[in-house]
Formats: structure tokens, sequence, C-alpha cells
């Protein structure tokens, strides 16, 4: 396991960064990892699924309803469900909380192997940066 | 552990209010300061939530609330040359009708270092809601908007409901400027405007993201292709549509992908990942509602706090930790502060902050460190 902070830097050898451009190259490496994990997962998604994927985000109620009642029709009951709940404090039929459990529900069924897609991609970040470690500080830019 | 050389750290956000806060995120996104952005956002979030629980809003009209600020920090921010552009007339993916007059004056973001009094002092008519004051009425979605932002918030007025959300097919594109980008010159207005709208459709989204996981670390937009590289591919239209989409909606996957699978909240508050086997247990790869920073939080078994006081998020400080302790006395609370600093800091926690201590980092706080605190008396 490891962690997108101090000791990250110190495990890539990035520990030298001013301490004012670390923050800018963490974020900068999260937000490469958000387009490439991405990326990976949407590959061989129709262009149906991925507008699903956006309805869901934007709480449109019936895409929500239908995907539920089709791919989870007694979510009340899914221990995820229940936990999504117990953490926000949202009522069962809230709308956000739907949509978050459908969101997250809906990677786990289109892409069960999301978190292995998360770890490959973030193992392959390490290697890049450890790669071009030399270049990064002496530019003290991300080349990522 | 953070040291005092940062100022953004410093900046006690915790206590602006939203007004002061939109122009602070805005800065920050004209800045490109994401992280700092992202800070100043946190912070807005806890002062809705405040908010909300003060007006016993519903998460709806919260979630409202939150699109309602979060356009405002686009409108005043222009980090993207092509973004924000003062005579935008439409974002119709938002759902959003700007007003034409609030748009001609507001010329300018916010500049860095300016306060809200100064920008809009600067641009007199220019005014920033707070919300902060706003009335609520019992009748889900219909608001009372007694502050000036509201007339351009895309809020129907004789209902309250939000605008739909138009499909992208739909988007007007009529007043949508001409880039200057050199590059995009050779572009007419119609592939010009496939950019645009697929960008626009984007931000809405980030919104309703923001709303449900409380993240908008995509709102740039900045990874989309640009029209440039359209001419590269010898891409049609549609080619070059269905790219920019496909892309915008990978970014979206991915940013929530790497929410759920994130299993910690650590410094500079970003998420920490699983990385080797990076298998996130079920129980700590639900319970998102909260954002990434709560990832950690479904429940500490046995633990005498509560869940909240556990759990550190972005600008949070020790007051507010030990208030959700149940210690509300001021003065008790900054005694033991003074008191137990020191010990808190060697746990790895605090730092030193003017003649106070602030929390180096975000995540959650073991129960020795609350029963530290507790016993501090």
């Amino acid at each position: 396991m490891f962690q997108l902070d101090d000791k990250f830097l110190a495990d890539i050898g990035l520990n030298e960064l001013p301490e004012e451009q670390k923050k800018a190259f963490l974020q900068h490496i999260y937000d490469e990892l958000e387009l490439r994990v991405g990326t990976k997962l949407s590959d061989g998604m129709s262009d149906e699924q991925l507008e699903e994927f956006e309805s869901i985000i934007d709480r449109k109620d019936d895409v929500i309803t239908e995907w539920l009642s089709k791919n989870v029709p007694d979510y009340y009951n899914d221990e995820s469900f229940s936990r999504i709940k117990e953490a926000t404090g949202l009522d069962v039929n809230d709308a956000g909380l739907r949509a978050e459990y459908a969101a997250t529900k809906w990677l786990e069924v289109n892409r069960p192997d999301y978190r292995d897609v998360v770890a490959g991609v973030l193992d392959e970040l390490k290697k890049e940066i450890i790669g071009s470690r030399n270049k990064i500080l002496d530019n003290d830019q991300p080349v990522v | 552990m953070e040291s005092d050389s940062k100022p953004y750290e410093e900046k006690d956000f915790k206590s602006l209010g939203l007004k002061q806060l939109v122009f602070e995120m805005a800065k920050a996104e004209n800045l490109g300061d994401k992280a700092l952005s992202l800070e100043v956002q946190d912070a807005m979030g806890s002062r809705l939530t405040e908010l909300a629980e003060k007006e016993g809003w519903t998460s709806k009209q919260k979630d409202e609330q939150a699109d309602i600020l979060l356009t405002q920090v686009l409108k005043l921010s222009a980090r993207d040359e092509n973004e924000a552009t003062p005579t935008k007339k439409v974002s119709a993916d938002a759902g959003l009708i700007e007003d034409e007059e609030v748009i001609r004056s507001n010329p300018e973001p916010a500049r860095d270092g300016e306060s809200a009094e100064e920008y809009e002092a600067r641009n007199k008519s220019a005014k920033i809601d707070t919300l902060e004051g706003a009335v609520v009425s019992p009748v889900p979605g219909e608001q009372t908007p007694p502050i000036d932002v509201l007339d351009v918030s895309g809020l129907e007025p004789l209902s309250g409901e939000q605008m739909p959300v138009d499909d992208l097919s739909d988007a007007k594109l009529e007043n949508i400027p001409e880039s200057d980008d050199a590059d995009n010159e050779k572009l007419n207005e119609e592939k010009q405007s496939i950019w645009e709208k697929a960008r626009d459709r984007y931000n809405a989204l980030s919104m309703k993201a923001f709303a449900t996981f409380r993240t908008t670390l995509f709102m740039s937009g900045n990874f989309m292709p640009k029209p440039k590289q359209r001419l590269e591919k010898g891409e049609t239209d549609e080619q070059f549509e269905s790219r920019v989409r496909r892309i915008g909606a990978a970014k979206l996957v991915g940013a929530v992908a790497l929410i759920v699978a994130a299993a910690a909240a650590v410094k500079y508050g970003l998420p920490s990942l699983e990385g080797g086997d990076a298998h996130v247990s079920p129980k700590t790869s639900a319970g998102l509602g909260h954002g990434v920073h709560d990832v950690l939080a479904t429940g500490l078994p046995g633990s005498e706090f509560s869940h909240s006081a556990h759990t550190v998020t972005r600008g949070e400080g020790w007051y507010q930790t030990l208030k959700e302790m149940g210690i509300t006395n001021e003065t008790d609370q900054a005694n033991r502060l003074v008191k137990v600093g020191p010990a808190l800091q060697k746990l790895g926690w605090a730092y030193p902050r003017g003649n106070s201590w602030g929390i180096s980092h975000t995540g959650q706080l073991p129960e020795n460190v609350l029963k530290l605190i507790k016993n501090s008396r």
C-alpha cells in the first residue's frame, strides 16, 4: 500500500522537491490517475453505458430507478447500501443516497475489476515517475 | 507534518463566510491551484452543511445550493481562457441561464489577493451571493431569494425547481464567443462549439459529482482534447464530438473509481490509494457520501467517540474536533488545546500555529488521540 503523501514522494525519490511544489505535484499525479484509470475502465464500454453513468451522476431519477430495478432490485437489503446510508445519515429514499449507491454499484457491475485496474495504473504511474525522477527534479515540473 | 511556511495551511477558511469562500475558490481556480481550491471548497461544504442543518434543508435543497455556489465560482474564475467567458450567455447543460446584466457587470474574475468586498467595489453592481441567511421555505425545492444571486441561479422562478438539464444536442449555441487561441481560429464556429458544449456538460456533471462525492478534482476540463487535435487527427465532427464526450465520461468514471477505491485520506488532503494488491475491503469502500476524506468513516466499533469526532476533513481545526467530541465550552476547548498540543504534535497530529495548534493532516483520528484530549482537563 502507498499513499499520496510525503512518504510516497520519498519512495519515488522526489522528497527533494521544494515543499511548495509537493502539493501541486501530488495533485497532478491524482489528476493523471483519474484520467488513466477512467480511460482504462471505460475502454470497451459503449457510448450508451457511459451515458448511463453520466445520467446517474447527473441524478436523473428515472435512469437511476430503472438501473437499480434492473441490476439490484433488492438494493434496500444490500449491505453496501446500508453502509452508505449509515455513513451519510440520509433517508433511504434520498436522491443523493440512491445516486451514490447506484454510481458505486454501476462500477462493480460494469467493471468488477476496477480495484485491480486502479492498482495497476498506480503501479505504472509510479514506475514512470521513478523513471523520470531526474528530469522532474531538474525541471521542477511534473512530466507524467 | 505541515509547517508554518505554507500560507494556505495557515488560512482559516473555516472562519470565512460563503461569499468570501466563493471568492477564495475562484481565486484558487484562477491561479490554477486545484489543491487550494479543494481546500476552500471543503470549507465551503462545511459551511453549507452548517447552514443546511440550521435551516432544515433537504439534501436536494442543499445540493441545489452547492450547485449555485460552484456556478458562481465558475463564473468568477477564468483559469482557462475559454472558460467563464464574461459574454457567454447560456450554459445549457448546467441548466443555468445567466443574467446578461449580471454578466456584463462581472467583467473580470477575482484577482489574487482581492477580497470579496474589494471585488464588489471594483465591479460596482456585481454582488456575490452568500446564501447565508437565505430563506428556504418548508415546501421542498421552493426558495425565497433574499439575495441577488438567486436571480441567476437557474432556479425556475415559479416552482423553485432547478431548470432541466438539456441534452447536449439541444444546447444553445448563440453568443458563445470564438476563442482567442490562434490554433482554434482554423475551426469554424460549429466545430469549436463541440468542444465548448462538451466542456460545459462536463462542468455541469462535475458539479453533480461534487454534490454526490464532494470532488471537483476534474473541474478544469484541461484534460479534454482541444479542437486543434481534431484537425491533426483528421476527424469528422462526429468523431471529434464522440471522442471528447468519451474522454469526459472516462474522467468522470476515473474520478469515482478512485474515490470508491480509496482507503484513507492523508496529508495534503489527497486521497490515499491502495497499491500493490490494491484490494479495498468492502467495508472501507462504501460509505462515501461524505467524500474522499471520509472513506474510512464507516464506523469504529467500540469507540466512545462519534464518527465525526474521529474524522478530520480538509480545513477542519481542533476546535471543530473538540466540539464534535462534545466539548463545547470555548474556554475549556482553548485550555485543553494548550495543554495537549505538544503531545498531539509528538503523535504527528498537531503543529504549532501562532498561539494555538493546527491539525497536521486529514484522516481518522485514532482513539488514543481523542482519549488524550478527553482526559486532558
